[in-house]
């Protein structure tokens, strides 16, 4: 097939190297993910490796995979779009290099992308859901916040954690209960087969859009000091309670101040069951449309950086590919 | 090994504790940070990072593994939960600004052979609720006399600040 309206989406800034094609409608030619090999962590269960050394391993056959995948001419391209940050100087730096190269071989433009902005932009990936003006609300690994979207390109963070992620909250209250990781889905399932009699608190609550998950885990790991005979399945029940207390409550808050068209929920916890139902009652009730984009494309991708990177081109916008590791969700 | 130990009764008084690390440190230095989950590792960073003058969010780097953060001296907040060992530590090519800035690593015992001079703090909850017990040591020149003028600092600071809170220093 052609590759004109195509852009190439190349990501890199944490654990994943993934590559993915992306027309100006926002579908997916192809899209592929090198996912880092699971280790055993004598520090507690099984994390990702990590490491910048899997990027340059990985980059060009997962390049490669969506070219042939694709069977595109890549001199063709519209453009590459590639994540310029935020994330590890290493990590992003093996896919700009990388970019930068073929970018220039191919003769095609290149566009530094904002990681977080293709995060926002997934839901819109295979299919048009977000209706302006929308709120989102972006839960991971890490982040945890709230932005007002008025256009593609038109951002606004209204809130943030103070401290942790609910998705790292998620996966140390999984540790402390000994079910390994990841954490979002065993503790999603255990919590569905307890009773949340456990007043956790619920951090920040009552005031405010931006969000705190750092006490509500010292007090799981304090109640699990200080009490005896818990039940697991309980201790799940009760902190996913408190958590979804307190997205709820952001989110009902977020969309009083800023009325919205739709509530939109990407990052890896928009896969969690009990976040999805709080969420499709909330948009009920304030008479919402709720966009919960497919679960692939709610972890890191190329799809969503390329996706990210059509708003770029179509406002004009040459970012560089220059790395830069921290950036918050307005800038580009 | 040089070493001294202090107890704190709250997150107010770990956060003098850490302003008074500040005033100790200087860009260079590894600061080796150790405890349980929600020991009060981060809250600890965020304390030292402010007492630093810096204005950026200090926030759990856990994901992100490291993080920089603008200050008096120039901070970078790293996390190594998620690093099996020291070879993706090295992996992370963190090491070149390691000379320029304030380097704070929670989890720093997973990685402590990467770094021969460095101060070791180390974390323990305490019976009390919100309690610390919190140890500083090093066995580096660098820390040799410094170690005992931060024990001095940390006495007078959060002694004077908080004569209703004292610190028991062991």
């Amino acid at each position: 097939m052609t590759s004109n309206g195509l852009i190439l989406g190349i990501e890199t800034s944490c654990d994943d190297t993934a590559v993915g094609l992306v027309d100006e409608r926002g579908q997916v030619v192809a899209s592929a993910v090198a996912s880092q090999v699971l280790i055993h962590n004598r520090y507690g269960g099984v994390y990702p490796e990590v490491a910048s050394r899997a990027h340059i391993d990985k980059i060009i056959p997962t390049v490669r995979m969506v070219l042939e995948d694709s069977g595109i001419n890549p001199r063709e391209l519209e453009a590459i779009g590639v994540t310029r940050g935020p994330g590890l100087i290493g990590s992003l730096m093996v896919g700009l290099d990388t970019a930068s190269g073929l970018a220039a071989g191919w003769g095609v433009p290149i566009v530094g992308v904002n990681h977080l902005r293709g995060h926002l932009r997934s839901a819109d990936l295979e299919e048009q859901r977000v209706e302006f003006p929308a709120m989102i609300l972006l839960v991971s690994g890490g982040h945890t916040l709230l932005a007002r979207m008025n256009g593609p390109s038109d951002i606004k963070l209204i809130g943030n954690t103070l401290d942790d992620s609910v998705g790292e909250a998620y996966d140390k209250v999984s540790r402390m209960l000994g079910l390994g990781y990841p954490g979002g889905p065993v503790v999603d399932r255990m919590a569905g087969a307890g009773i949340p009699h456990i007043p956790f608190p619920r951090p920040v609550i009552n005031h405010g859009l931006d969000f705190s998950f750092s006490g509500l885990k010292s007090a799981v790991m304090r109640y699990l000091e200080a009490e005896k005979g818990w039940k697991v399945e309980d201790v799940a029940a009760s902190f996913v309670a408190a958590c979804m207390d307190v997205l709820v409550a952001k989110c009902r808050r977020a969309l009083a101040a800023y009325p919205s068209s739709s509530l939109v929920i990407v990052g890896g916890v928009a896969a969690s069951p009990p976040l999805r139902a709080a969420a499709a009652q909330l948009c009920d009730e304030a008479g919402v449309r709720l966009c919960l984009p497919p679960l692939k494309w709610s972890t890191d991708n190329g799809a969503m950086i390329a996706m990210a990177a059509w708003d770029y081109l179509a406002t004009d916008n040459h970012t560089p590919a220059a790395p830069q590791t921290s950036l918050t969700i307005e800038s580009f | 090994m040089e070493q001294f130990s202090v107890r704190s009764g709250s997150p107010a008084q770990t956060a003098l504790i850490g302003a008074a690390l500040a005033d100790a440190l200087r860009p260079g230095d590894i600061v080796l940070l150790s405890g349980d989950l929600a020991a009060g590792k981060t809250t600890f960073v965020k304390a030292v990072a402010e007492a630093l003058g810096s204005t950026d969010p200090v926030t759990s780097p856990t994901f992100a593994l490291a993080q920089f953060y603008s200050a008096r001296s120039r901070i970078l907040h790293v996390d190594s939960y998620r690093l099996a060992d020291v070879e993706e530590y090295r992996d992370l090519g963190l090491a070149e600004y390691q000379d320029e800035v304030i380097s704070l690593i929670e989890w720093g015992e997973k990685i402590a052979g990467e770094f021969p001079c460095h101060l070791a703090i180390s974390f323990v909850a305490t019976d009390e609720t919100d309690g610390r017990s919190l140890t500083f040591a090093s066995s580096c020149d660098r820390w040799t006399g410094a170690l005992g003028d931060l024990h001095a600092a940390i006495s007078k600071d959060t002694n004077g600040a908080h004569a209703r809170d004292r610190i028991v220093i062991d």
